[in-house]
C-alpha cells in the first residue's frame, strides 16, 4: 500500500518572509543590548541589522511586471517571482560621533529601538498565531 | 503614504536625544559660571564665554523620505536636531576685586556673562521637555499594544 | 462586513424563493448551493491572501499594525463561518439520511 506524504501545512514564501523577520527580531534584540552594553566603552561604534531595505530591494527586483515572451521551452523566464528572501546582515554603524572617547552611541536611540524591536516582534508573533489559527479551523473543522 | 510606529518612536527619541544635549549645554554654563580663564586670545585670558543651543526640525535622510518630500506628500512631521551650539555674545560682566590674580590695571576681573538664574530655568524646562518626550513615547507603545489586541 | 453581506445576502432570499415556488429540483438545489460555496471560499481566499500581502508590507513597514490585524481577523472569521455553513449542511444531510422510511 502506497502512503502519500503528509506535506507541511505552515509553508509558502509569505511564511518564510515572516520567520525571516521573527529571525531578524532576535538578531536585533542582541545587537541592540550589545550596544547599550557598550555605551562607555571608548571607541566603540554601534551596529545595525540591516534586512528590510534588503528584502525590499529583492521584492521590488522580483516583482517587475515585464513578462517574457516564451515561445521555446529554452527560453528563460522574464517575470515576477514571488519567492523572494534575504537573510539579516549585521552592519557597523561609523557615521556619527558624539564623545571625546569616539563612542557614538546614543542611549535615547538605543532605548527607542529596542521598544521598536519588541513591538513588531510582538506584531509577528500575532501573525505567526493568525496563520496557525487559520490552518486549525481547516483542520478540525470548526 | 508612509505612516507607521517607527516614525513616531523615532520623532520622540531625536527630541530625547536633544533636550540631553541642552542640559549638557546648561550643566556646562553652570560648571563655568566664575570660569575667568576660558581662552587664550591675542595674548591675554578670556572668560568662559556661555553657550546657547540652535535646534532645527530635521528629518533622518532616508530614500523613503526622499521620495515622499519628491511626491509632495504631506510632511509627517519631522523630528528635532541640534544644528550648532552657538557662543553668547553678550558682554563679560566687569566685577570690581582687586585682589584677584586677573584683575587688570583698574582692579576690574572680566567674569563669564552666565547668569545661574537663567541657566536653572532652562534647567527645569529641558528637564520638563524630556519628560513630555517620554510620555509621547509610551502613548505611542500603548497604542501599539493595544492594536495587537484587535479581535482577542 | 463584505462576507457577511455578501453570504448571509445569497443565502436567505434564495431558500425562501425556493420554498414558496417548490418547483425546484434537488438536483438544482444542490447546483445552487455548490455554486454559493464555492464562492465563498474564492472570497476567503482572496481575503487570506491580502493578509499575506499585508504582511509582507508589513515587515517592509509600510502599513500600520491595526490594519493588518483587522484584515486578519477578518480573513478568520470569514473561513470559520464558511466552515460553520459547510458543518451545518452537512449535519442536516445526514440528519436527512438517517429518516428511517
Amino acid at each position: 500500500m502506497k502512503v502519500g506524504k503528509i506535506v507541511n501545512l505552515l509553508s509558502g514564501a509569505s511564511y518564510e518572509r515572516l520567520q525571516g523577520a521573527i529571525d531578524t527580531s532576535n538578531l536585533r534584540q542582541k545587537v541592540i543590548a550589545n550596544n547599550i552594553a557598550n555605551a562607555d566603552t571608548p571607541n566603540f561604534k554601534r551596529s545595525d541589522v540591516s534586512f528590510e531595505s534588503m528584502l525590499e530591494q529583492e521584492m521590488d527586483r522580483n516583482s517587475s511586471s515585464l513578462i517574457g515572451n516564451r515561445t521555446d521551452s529554452r527560453h528563460f523566464y522574464i517575470g515576477p517571482k514571488s519567492g523572494s528572501m534575504v537573510s539579516p546582515q549585521v552592519t557597523t554603524d561609523e557615521t556619527t560621533v558624539y564623545n571625546n572617547n569616539l563612542n557614538n552611541v546614543d542611549m535615547d536611540k538605543e532605548m527607542s529601538q529596542l521598544a521598536q524591536n519588541q513591538l513588531k516582534y510582538n506584531a509577528l508573533i500575532q501573525q505567526l498565531n493568525h496563520d496557525i489559527k487559520m490552518k486549525r479551523v481547516v483542520v478540525e473543522g470548526r | 503614504m508612509v505612516l507607521n510606529i517607527s516614525n513616531s518612536f523615532n520623532i520622540s527619541a531625536s527630541a530625547l536625544t536633544a533636550q540631553r544635549l541642552r542640559m549638557d549645554v546648561v550643566s556646562s554654563n553652570i560648571a563655568n559660571a566664575e570660569t575667568t580663564r576660558g581662552r587664550y586670545v591675542d595674548g591675554k585670558f578670556e572668560p568662559y564665554r556661555r553657550k546657547m543651543v540652535v535646534m532645527q526640525p530635521y528629518q533622518e535622510k532616508s530614500f523613503a523620505n526622499a521620495l515622499q518630500s519628491e511626491l509632495g506628500e504631506p510632511d509627517l512631521g519631522r523630528g528635532v536636531k541640534i544644528t550648532q551650539i552657538k557662543e553668547d555674545q553678550a558682554p563679560f560682566k566687569q566685577v570690581y576685586n582687586p585682589t584677584h590674580p586677573d584683575a587688570d590695571s583698574n582692579g576690574y576681573v572680566s567674569m563669564p556673562n552666565v547668569d545661574v538664574l537663567k541657566e536653572m530655568v532652562d534647567m527645569i524646562s529641558a528637564t520638563r521637555a524630556y519628560e513630555s518626550n517620554v510620555t509621547a513615547l509610551n502613548a505611542s507603545k500603548s497604542m501599539f499594544m493595544k492594536a495587537l489586541e484587535i479581535g482577542k | 462586513m463584505m462576507i457577511q453581506n455578501n453570504l448571509l445576502a445569497g443565502v436567505t432570499p434564495k431558500l425562501t424563493t425556493n420554498i414558496a415556488q417548490n418547483t425546484a429540483t434537488p438536483a438544482e438545489v444542490t447546483k445552487q448551493f455548490s455554486d454559493f460555496l464555492g464562492e465563498a471560499l474564492n472570497q476567503v481566499d482572496a481575503q487570506e491572501k491580502n493578509v499575506q500581502k499585508m504582511s509582507d508590507k508589513f515587515i517592509l513597514g509600510q502599513v500600520n499594525v491595526d490594519q493588518l490585524m483587522i484584515a486578519s481577523e477578518q480573513a478568520t472569521l470569514s473561513l470559520q463561518l464558511t466552515t460553520q455553513i459547510r458543518n451545518k449542511v452537512i449535519e442536516a444531510y445526514q440528519e436527512i439520511m438517517r429518516t428511517q422510511i
